[in-house]
C-alpha cells in the first residue's frame, strides 16, 4: 500500500529525502499547475507551482499532521499567489512610471473573451474570487477553504453566496449582449 | 443558500513540463548546500554578535593577500580622509560623489575610520570630527526611523559608542545612555525593530510584519556595544531582538533585505549584504570578539579578491554578485567607500 500524503510529508520532514518530495510532486504537480492556471496566470503557472513545492520543502519542519496535506499545500499556494500578485502590481507600477507615452486603456474586455470565466473571475473582488476558485474549481469543502484562507467558515459561505451571485450576473450580462 | 453556477466554460488542463520536478529538486539541492555552508557560520555570527564570545577560529578566514599591502592602503585612505576633512570637522558627502543629506553619517563613518586607523590619526582632526558627531546626535535625536536621518543617527551612535569604549567621557556617556533607552522603547512587540509608521510607501515591502532584519540588526549591534553603559532593559531587549533575528534568519522567506530591490536574496546573499551594510559598525580593536571581526572578515574576503584600489573594492564586491551597488555608495560617495575600506583593511588587532 502506498504511503499517504501525510506520511510522505512526515518522511520529508524527518529525513529530508528527495524521494518523498518527488512522490508528492508526482501526485500534485498537475493539480497545482492547473490551480494557478485557473486563477488566471497566463504564462508563469508552472513557475508558481514549482515555487509552491519549494516552499513546501522549506517549511517541512513546520508541517503538523493536524491538517491534511492538501489543505496545507493550498495554503502555501495561496501565499505564493498573493506574492505573485504583489510582484505583478509592483511591475505594473514600474512599467507605468517608465512608460514613454500614455497608452489607451480598455475598460471592457475584447468581445471574444466576454464569456470567459477568467474574465468574469477577474472582475470579482480578490476575497470573493478565492472562495470561488477553491470551492467550485478545486472542489474543496467550506471547512478546508476556511483553513486555507484563515477565515471563519461562515465567512466562506457568505462570500461564496455573494461571489456566485455576482459571477452569475456577470456571465448572464455578457451572454445577453 | 444557492451555490450553483450557470454552466461554466471548462478549463483545458495543462500538463506540467518534464523538467518540472527536476527544477524543484535543483533548487532544493542548492538550498541544502547553502544551508550546510552558511547556516553554521550565520548562527555563530549571530550568537557571537550578542554574547561577545570569541569564535574566531570557526569563521572562514580571508584568502591570503596576493595584491598590494592592505595596511598601506588603509594608511593611504586615512591620509586622504584627513586631507579632505573640512575646517569645521565634517566630511561633505556631496563634495565626493555622495549626497548632502548623508554628510552627518559619512562624517561619523570617517571618524570611525580615524579611530581605527593603523597609526594614530592627527589629534586635531580626530577631536573636531568627534565633536561634530556628538553635536549631530545632540541636535538631531532619533525621530523617524527611515531615510538619511535614521542612518545618520545609527552611524553617529555607533561611532560615539566606539569612541566611548576607547576613551570614556561623562557627557558622551549620558547622551549615549538616553539614546539607547529610546531605541529600547522603540522595540516592536515581536522583539524586532522596524521602520516607523510614517515610512514612505516604497518601504512597505521591507517591513516584515513591523520589524525589519536590517534595522533590527543595526539596533542590536548598538545595544551590544552599549551594554557596558548599564541602560535599564538592555539585556532583555537584546535577547528579544536577537531571538527575533534568529527566527527570521531561519525563516527563508524573510531573510532577504536588499535596498531598492524587489528581489528576494538567497541566504548567502543576505549574509553578504548584511555584512556589507554592517561594515560601518566593524570594530578593529584588539578584542577577541568575533562578532566585530567577522563583519570585517567577510568584507575582507571580498576586498582582498579585488585587484582594484581600495575605493573601488566595495563597489566591485557588489557588482561581482550581479546586484546593484550598495546604496551607500550613492549616498556616501568616496568618503564612505574610503572610510569603509580603511576599517575593512586594517589588520586584525588594529590599533
Amino acid at each position: 500500500m502506498s504511503e499517504t500524503d501525510e506520511e510522505l510529508m512526515l518522511r520529508l520532514s524527518r529525513h529530508d529525502t528527495d524521494e518523498a518530495l518527488l512522490d508528492l510532486m508526482m501526485r500534485y504537480q498537475g493539480l497545482l499547475v492547473n490551480h494557478f492556471r485557473k486563477r488566471g496566470v497566463q504564462h508563469e503557472y508552472e513557475d508558481l507551482a514549482q515555487e509552491t513545492f519549494f516552499r513546501i520543502y522549506k517549511a517541512r519542519k513546520r508541517y503538523r499532521v493536524t491538517a491534511s496535506f492538501k489543505t496545507w499545500m493550498f495554503r502555501i499556494a495561496h501565499r505564493v499567489w498573493l506574492d505573485h500578485l504583489r510582484k505583478q502590481s509592483r511591475r505594473t507600477r514600474r512599467e507605468k512610471a517608465f512608460a514613454d507615452e500614455p497608452r489607451p486603456q480598455h475598460s471592457s474586455p475584447p468581445r471574444a473573451h466576454a464569456q470567459d470565466l477568467d474574465w468574469a473571475l477577474s472582475h470579482l473582488r480578490p476575497g470573493h474570487r478565492d472562495v470561488v476558485v477553491f470551492s467550485h474549481l478545486e472542489q474543496l469543502s467550506h471547512g478546508e477553504i476556511a483553513e486555507i484562507l484563515n477565515i471563519p467558515e461562515g465567512t466562506v459561505k457568505s462570500r461564496l453566496h455573494h461571489a456566485l451571485k455576482e459571477l452569475r450576473d456577470l456571465l448572464e450580462q455578457e451572454a445577453a449582449i | 443558500m444557492n451555490d450553483s453556477l450557470p454552466p461554466l466554460p471548462a478549463y483545458e488542463p495543462v500538463q506540467p513540463s518534464e523538467a518540472f520536478a527536476e527544477g524543484v529538486l535543483n533548487r532544493v539541492h542548492r538550498h541544502r548546500t547553502i544551508r550546510r555552508i552558511r547556516h553554521g557560520s550565520l548562527t555563530l555570527l549571530l550568537l557571537a554578535a550578542v554574547t561577545g564570545v570569541g569564535l574566531r577560529n570557526q569563521w572562514p578566514l580571508p584568502t591570503p593577500l596576493n595584491g598590494p599591502d592592505p595596511v598601506a592602503h588603509a594608511r593611504q585612505g586615512v591620509d586622504w580622509l584627513v586631507e579632505t576633512q573640512s575646517g569645521d570637522g565634517r566630511w561633505q558627502a556631496e563634495k565626493w560623489g555622495g549626497h548632502a543629506s548623508f554628510t552627518p553619517g559619512v562624517t561619523a563613518l570617517a571618524t570611525l575610520a580615524l579611530l581605527h586607523a593603523p597609526d594614530p590619526a592627527p589629534a586635531a582632526s580626530m577631536e573636531s570630527a568627534l565633536q561634530v558627531v556628538q553635536q549631530h546626535l545632540q541636535e538631531a535625536p532619533l525621530t523617524r526611523m527611515h531615510g538619511p536621518e535614521f542612518y545618520n543617527y545609527l552611524l553617529s551612535m555607533n561611532t560615539l559608542l566606539e569612541a566611548e569604549s576607547l576613551a570614556p567621557d561623562a557627557d558622551r556617556r549620558r547622551l549615549l545612555r538616553s539614546n539607547l533607552a529610546q531605541l529600547i522603547r522603540r522595540q516592536q512587540p515581536n522583539g524586532g525593530w522596524g521602520y516607523a509608521e510614517d515610512q514612505p510607501l516604497s518601504y512597505t515591502a521591507l517591513r516584515e510584519d513591523n520589524s525589519n532584519s536590517a534595522i533590527t540588526w543595526w539596533v542590536c549591534t548598538l545595544l551590544e556595544k552599549g551594554r557596558g553603559l548599564e541602560v535599564e532593559g538592555v539585556t532583555s531587549a537584546l535577547d528579544r531582538g536577537t531571538d527575533w533575528l534568529s527566527k527570521r534568519f531561519q525563516s527563508e522567506e524573510q531573510i532577504a533585505y536588499q535596498a531598492n530591490s524587489n528581489a528576494t536574496a538567497t541566504q548567502e546573499d543576505a549574509l553578504f549584504w548584511m555584512a556589507a551594510r554592517m561594515i560601518s559598525v566593524s570594530n578593529t580593536s584588539d578584542t577577541a570578539d568575533l562578532s566585530r571581526d567577522a563583519y570585517r572578515d567577510v568584507l575582507r574576503v571580498g576586498a582582498l579578491r579585488a585587484p582594484s584600489p581600495p575605493e573601488d573594492v566595495l563597489k566591485m564586491a557588489s557588482m561581482e554578485r550581479g546586484q546593484q551597488q550598495d546604496r551607500w555608495w550613492k549616498a556616501g560617495g568616496k568618503v564612505y567607500v574610503t572610510a569603509a575600506n580603511v576599517i575593512c583593511l586594517v589588520p586584525r588587532g588594529g590599533v
